[in-house]
């Protein structure tokens, strides 16, 4: 009813037409106006299609391609600071960057479980699982504090820009996410400059497959931007305990699918990895950040898993 | 070696009829030698000691001081002069005093790379350097771990332009160290660089030397040349900077005999009426191989060395048996190892003959051969003083014999010797700054690394206009001063180094899923349209779809008797734009864009062995607009009314000069006759009696410029080819030939409306003169930058670019839009819980962290279109400028608090399919940040302000003791978890 109306309303206004947007098509119709000529007619240089009549079609094969990709739907507008509180903070390099720091359990009930567990098999006073830990990573003490884990978000398959550096830390009353996010390709620098800067005082990094992706990439980008990157002093790669603990009983070793069997848990509304570069180029380009929250969260999401299984790996 | 004598025998033969049109000596020549300025490290002097050199030519001297003094180094010398030698050695004493230092090697093809890194591998062992150097080939066959250790570790990386796009330059960052030391980059064969290859390998080096310079090295330039019109000037286009020419030869060469051959003509048939090459060549192959004189045979392809060595062996069997074991054909594809077995067997004595391709051209040292025979001239002068300059030694004497095909150009040649051993006039085209080739670069350029505003000029006159085409593309994205690369895909995978059409259709067989083949989108219509015979390793498959959307074709493999011939033929329908004109003799010669159409109507089946025309089909494909480049010529009419009035016809001798023209251009400029088509008089918007000659990829590639620039040159050559063409009436050699009935003529072969040779002639006579009026400055041009021919660039970037994928069409989003309520209209108010505690939620939040965020950066600042909105400017709180915050504030409509409000109740809302809060909270409109909006709330309720005038006065306002704070405090907390709550234990 009149929940209803305002319903109406706002789908309205999002279908409304959007002023100040130049059309450059209509402009360089101007321009040629200009010079006397005809606005041009759009023709191809080729045929639009091609006929597709198959004229023995009883040897017409099934084989169906996927088409190519249709105009995505990123979702209706939103700016950046409705869906996400963050801090803008300036850095040692660049323009500045959001950061965003909330309490893991805040994000997720289920955090104050895990760092429950995680406490005892790090090298915590109480702790009884040290030893085994410890070898994992090659490290003699490694108190909660010395620990980070790790992942990132990029904008592309290979050596594209890094936008999102999402990191876990152990507080004193659980689990804290710190996410350097870049809100466009220029404040890259500045988020690879604060992320070092905070790794400074951390001497283990847990990642999953980070050995051969994240930290690399971490390395590569920073030639790229001139920031010059350190890998941490040690470094767990949960990707390779996790091959060896559970790699003959589950169909890949995915962390979305050791989260699925090993966790338990299923993701609701989660954005695929392989939409993300688009969905952050649209960010930048409109400036609409429908599917930033969801990126964030997808980010957050894979770092809790990764203290999860990795528990569950130390039990 | 006598060859007098051996010339003699044949002459004096009673076959012989005169087939020897041409003999060139050469004279011996002896070394110049000299030593560099300062001698040589200790490793070089050893290794040129272990070789059995004692000084160096004098070229290599130059080239040595030149590069020790710092500097960027063309040497143009001529086949087998110790041209590697000239880098060779620099490298090596780099290696030897810097051990840091790096160099990158660039080899047009993959064997060429594979034997230089064999050279120095040979060069580090005698140095004693092997163990601590690492070098290799870089390469799509080196192994991963192999890339991985040259990318570490490689001293010197030798590699090809493909690889270096595609391989290296994405992954610059992790070859950081490499690019940090690198001292030199080699081009060898630099005279292949020319056209889209060069147009694209030129841009491939600005994107080089921008990303060296991020890894803070300056690399030295050093590029080897064979004989071309031009090296200077592709070696400045190519590299972009000024280099140190050295072309004085000092290698000595033995006295060199070359022998052109033309095959007689036969006179039982009407058209091609030469014999065969092949079958001359083997004759004086095996003539020469009786007379234990070592040779080489060049011919065009693998099936034809097959064939030469097989005739070769049968008539040595007939006449010296002992012999016919000492010839073995070569083809492609052999391993290294059989060819280092050849070349030992040649120098033993072992080996006699070689029958092979171009495969042996490059990269073989054959010391031991005293003949060659090129079986038709290879199109470049490159190609003939390679392939002629394989027989020879220092100190011997030497044949080289070209025989003669029957096309326009070898005709030409065997006429024309003055063309191989006068001053070069090849030219070499290339055009870094072509728009459509920069429309891939830049894109790959800016994947490397962001494009800053002060490096577009480096990439010629037309980036800026191919960078903003790119942006509204979606495939860059301007941030600051800065281009970045702004879509999910990597564009060195999509843009090809070597071919103008990045979309390759993919050849598909449905029985087995695989893709069969790649055909380029151009040319992929004529030849695999649907019912189409597709011929793949000799196989049949039947063409069932093309799908040129998707860029598919589904074939499937069929056992059929013949195979298919499309018909059809392309012609100018109208000029869009003259951009060049000038007068020429007695003719208008223009140059500028124009429409071409492309048609194929019809197909026919032809029966596999007696190439019987089966049957005609129509075939419903559209017409092909090509939108290109062209060159056209235009008769003075008085010249046309005279010609009338003697009754020729002017269109066929229009016809017959295009086509003698297109057959003879690869003369002049480094390209292939297929790269044109020719049409006459076709045109809607010029003269009947106009001539075409068009370039067949979108917007060219500067062929027809070139073309146009050099016709002084060309239209002379023509006349000469068609006046000195033996044939009655016309033939394949000169104006093209009649060879079938009225419509199933292909204009590409030259079978059209019966081209004239004798009007042809009186034509070009009539228009040359007594060419002394042919060189002219242009009367009217367009200027580079002129706006109408940007426009006219701008809208075939667009074209192009639109192949590339679905251009996504995007509206920008205005933070502030300006868009409200109807004022008449009663603004709803929501009852909506959920709403009302989502917006109080955001009250909360704003408030804890509106003390943390006061003195920082407003988040909006960053927004694209640096669009502040004016209440935020000003700090003001009224509500009038933005009906948005109305918006919100209405939805804070106080509602009677749930009784039931609880931890059940919000995971209800998780659950029912609503998403999470916040997902929802996305799908809201914008409205202004929480803080301002917290900010506007108290300063309201302080006020005690009235609502603004659009709204009812009676809106209740609102007020956060409405809700209780438990209500509050759990929808606070709750809300934050809600976004993400999942299944509860």
């Amino acid at each position: 009813m009149a929940n209803d109306d305002v319903r109406k309303l706002i789908e309205a206004f999002n279908k409304a037409p959007l002023k100040n947007v130049p059309d450059p098509s209509r402009e360089i119709d101007g321009l040629r106006r200009k010079l006397g000529r005809q606005p041009k007619v759009q023709t191809a240089t080729e045929p639009v299609k091609a006929p597709l009549r198959s004229p023995i079609a009883a040897l017409r094969s099934p084989i169906e391609q996927p088409r190519p990709a249709q105009p995505r739907d990123f979702g209706p507008p939103v700016t950046l600071d409705e869906v996400v509180d963050g801090v803008v903070k300036g850095a040692a390099v660049g323009p500045g960057y959001l950061h965003i720091e909330i309490p893991a359990c805040e994000v997720e009930a289920e955090a104050t479980l895990v760092h429950r567990r995680f406490l005892p098999i790090t090298g915590h006073p109480d702790g009884d699982a040290v030893e085994s830990f410890s070898r994992a990573c090659r490290s003699q003490h490694v108190r909660p504090e010395d620990i980070v884990f790790i992942d990132l978000e990029t904008t592309g398959l290979s050596m594209t820009p890094v936008f999102l550096i999402g990191t876990m830390e152990c507080g004193a009353d659980g689990f804290v996410f710190h996410q350097y996010f870049a809100r466009d390709y220029s404040e890259e620098a500045s988020i690879l400059a604060a992320f070092r800067e905070r790794m400074a005082d951390i001497r283990l990094a847990i990642t999953f497959n980070g050995k051969s992706f994240d930290l690399p990439y971490l390395v590569s980008r920073g030639a790229c931007t001139g920031v010059a990157m350190r890998e941490p002093e040690f470094h767990l790669d949960l990707l390779h305990e996790a091959r060896r603990l559970y790699g003959r009983d589950l169909p890949n070793c995915r962390l979305q699918t050791l989260e699925q069997h090993i966790c338990g848990r299923e993701r609701e509304d989660d954005i695929p990895g392989s939409e993300i570069p688009a969905a952050y180029h649209e960010f930048v380009r409109t400036g609409n950040a429908n599917k930033i929250r969801s990126i964030l969260t997808h980010n957050l999401l894979d770092i809790l898993t990764m203290a999860d299984l990795m528990c569950r790996m130390w039990r | 070696m006598d060859f007098e004598a051996f010339l003699n025998d044949i002459r004096s033969s009673p076959v012989y009829r005169g087939q020897i049109v041409h003999t060139h000596i050469q004279e011996a020549r002896d070394a110049d030698l000299s030593d560099p300025a300062v001698p040589l490290s200790g490793a070089a002097t050893g290794y040129l000691a272990t070789d059995g050199i004692e000084r160096l030519y004098s070229h290599q001297a130059e080239a040595i001081d030149n590069i020790r003094e710092g500097r960027d180094v063309l040497i143009v010398t001529g086949t087998a002069s110790g041209k590697s030698l000239c880098y060779q050695l620099p490298l090596i004493e780099m290696l030897e005093t810097d051990p840091a230092g790096r160099a990158l090697l660039l080899y047009p093809t993959k064997a060429l790379s594979q034997d230089q890194c064999q050279s120095f591998q040979h060069a580090l062992e005698v140095c004693g350097m092997a163990k601590n150097v690492v070098i290799g080939v870089f390469d799509g066959d080196t192994p991963a771990n192999a890339r991985r250790s040259l990318r570490d570790n490689g001293s010197l990386v030798l590699t090809n332009p493909d690889m270096l796009h595609a391989a290296l330059l994405p992954q610059h960052a992790k070859w950081a160290e490499f690019l940090r030391n690198l001292k030199y980059v080699v081009i060898d064969e630099l005279h292949t660089y020319g056209g889209l290859f060069g147009a694209n390998v030129s841009n491939l080096m600005r994107r080089v030397k921008r990303v060296c310079d991020h890894h803070g090295s300056r690399p030295q330039f050093i590029l080897c040349s064979a004989t071309v019109g031009n090296p200077e000037e592709i070696a400045r286009k190519l590299i972009e900077r000024d280099v140190a020419l050295i072309d004085h030869d000092g290698s000595p060469r033995g006295k060199k005999t070359f022998i052109f051959w033309n095959p007689p003509r036969i006179r039982v048939r009407r058209f091609k009426s030469r014999r065969s090459a092949n079958v001359e060549a083997h004759e004086l192959m095996a003539e020469l191989i009786r007379s234990r004189i070592p040779t080489i045979t060049f011919s065009k392809a693998h099936v034809t060395a097959e064939l030469i060595y097989r005739y070769v062996v049968e008539a040595l069997e007939r006449t010296a048996p002992h012999l016919a074991r000492k010839v073995t054909p070569y083809r492609g594809g052999y391993l290294a190892r059989d060819r280092r077995e050849i070349e030992r067997k040649l120098f033993s004595g072992e080996l006699l003959g070689v029958s092979t391709t171009r495969a042996l051209e490059l990269g073989i040292d054959v010391g031991g051969l005293d003949a060659s025979i090129v079986v038709g001239y290879p199109g470049t002068l490159a190609g003939f003083f390679q392939q002629a300059g394989r027989a020879g030694r220092r100190d011997r004497e030497s044949l080289a014999i070209l025989v003669g095909i029957d096309t326009s150009i070898n005709q030409y040649v065997m006429n024309h010797p003055e063309y191989i051993f006068g001053r070069p006039i090849e030219r070499l085209v290339l055009d870094p700054d072509n728009p459509y080739i920069l429309s891939g670069q830049l894109r790959c350029a800016a994947y490397e690394l962001p494009i800053d505003e002060s490096e577009v000029a480096g990439f010629g006159r037309y980036a800026p206009l191919v960078l903003d085409v790119l942006v509204e593309q979606c495939k860059l994205n301007k941030v600051g001063n800065k281009w970045y690369h702004a879509s999910d895909d990597i564009p060195q995978h999509e843009v090809s180094l070597r071919d103008y059409c990045d979309a390759n259709v993919a050849i598909t067989d449905v029985d087995t899923g695989q893709v069969i083949g790649e055909l380029n989108k151009f040319d992929a219509q004529p030849i695999i349209h649907p019912d189409a015979i597709y011929l793949h390793q000799g196989e049949t498959y039947l063409v069932l779809e093309l799908d040129l959307e998707r860029n598919l074709c589904f074939v499937k493999r069929l056992e059929t008797d013949y195979y298919t011939q499309p018909l059809g033929g392309t012609d100018v329908h109208h000029i869009d734009q003259p951009l060049r004109h000038r007068q020429f003799g007695a003719s208008q010669a223009y140059f500028g864009e124009v429409t071409a159409y492309f048609r194929n109507d019809e197909y026919e089946r032809i029966h596999f062995y007696t190439l019987d025309a089966i049957s005609r089909h129509k075939l419903d494909l559209p017409t092909w607009q090509l939108e290109t480049m062209a060159l056209w010529i235009t008769p003075s009419e008085g010249l046309v009314r005279e010609m009338i009035e003697d009754g020729y016809d002017i269109q066929k001798g229009l016809m017959g000069i295009a086509y003698a023209t297109r057959m003879i251009l690869p003369l002049f400029i480094q390209c292939e006759t297929l790269d044109f088509s020719h049409s006459s008089c076709t045109a809607i918007n010029a003269p009947w009696h106009t001539m075409f000659i068009y370039e067949r990829y979108p917007h060219g590639l500067g062929f027809t410029e070139a073309a146009f620039e050099m016709l002084a040159d060309i239209m002379p050559a023509v006349y000469d080819r068609i006046k000195a063409c033996d044939c009655h009436n016309g033939c394949p050699c000169c104006v093209g030939k009649p060879l079938r009935g009225e419509t199933t003529w292909n204009i590409e072969r030259g079978e059209a409306n019966i081209p004239s040779k004798r009007a042809a002639l009186r034509l070009l006579r009539g228009i040359l003169g007594d060419a002394s009026n042919l060189r002219h400055a242009d009367d009217e041009s367009m200027g580079q930058d002129s706006e109408e021919r940007l426009l006219i660039i701008e809208r075939g970037i667009r074209r192009r670019l639109e192949k590339l994928g679905d251009p996504r069409v995007f509206h920008p989003i205005d933070p502030n839009p300006e868009v409200g309520f109807p004022e008449v209209e009663k603004p709803a108010v929501t009852t909506d819980a959920d709403v009302a505690r989502r917006a109080l939620k955001r009250i909360r939040l704003s408030k804890s962290t509106s003390e943390s965020t006061d003195k920082l950066e407003p988040l909006h600042r960053w927004s694209p279109y640096g669009h502040v909105p004016d209440y935020l400017k000003s700090g003001q709180t009224s509500a009038e400028g933005h009906p948005a915050q109305g918006v919100s504030q209405s939805q804070v409509g106080p509602r009677p608090p749930e009784d039931g409000v609880s931890v059940r109740d919000d995971s209800r809302i998780a659950k029912d399919g609503e998403g999470s809060a916040y997902s929802e909270l996305a799908h809201e409109r914008p409205s202004p940040a929480p803080r301002d909006q917290a900010k506007a709330l108290r300063n309201l309720m302080k006020s005690g302000a009235p609502r603004p005038a659009a709204k009812p006065p009676d809106t209740p306002r609102v007020e956060e003791s409405t809700i209780p704070e438990a209500v509050v405090e759990l929808g606070d907390s709750i809300a934050s978890r809600a976004r993400l709550l999942k299944k509860k234990k």
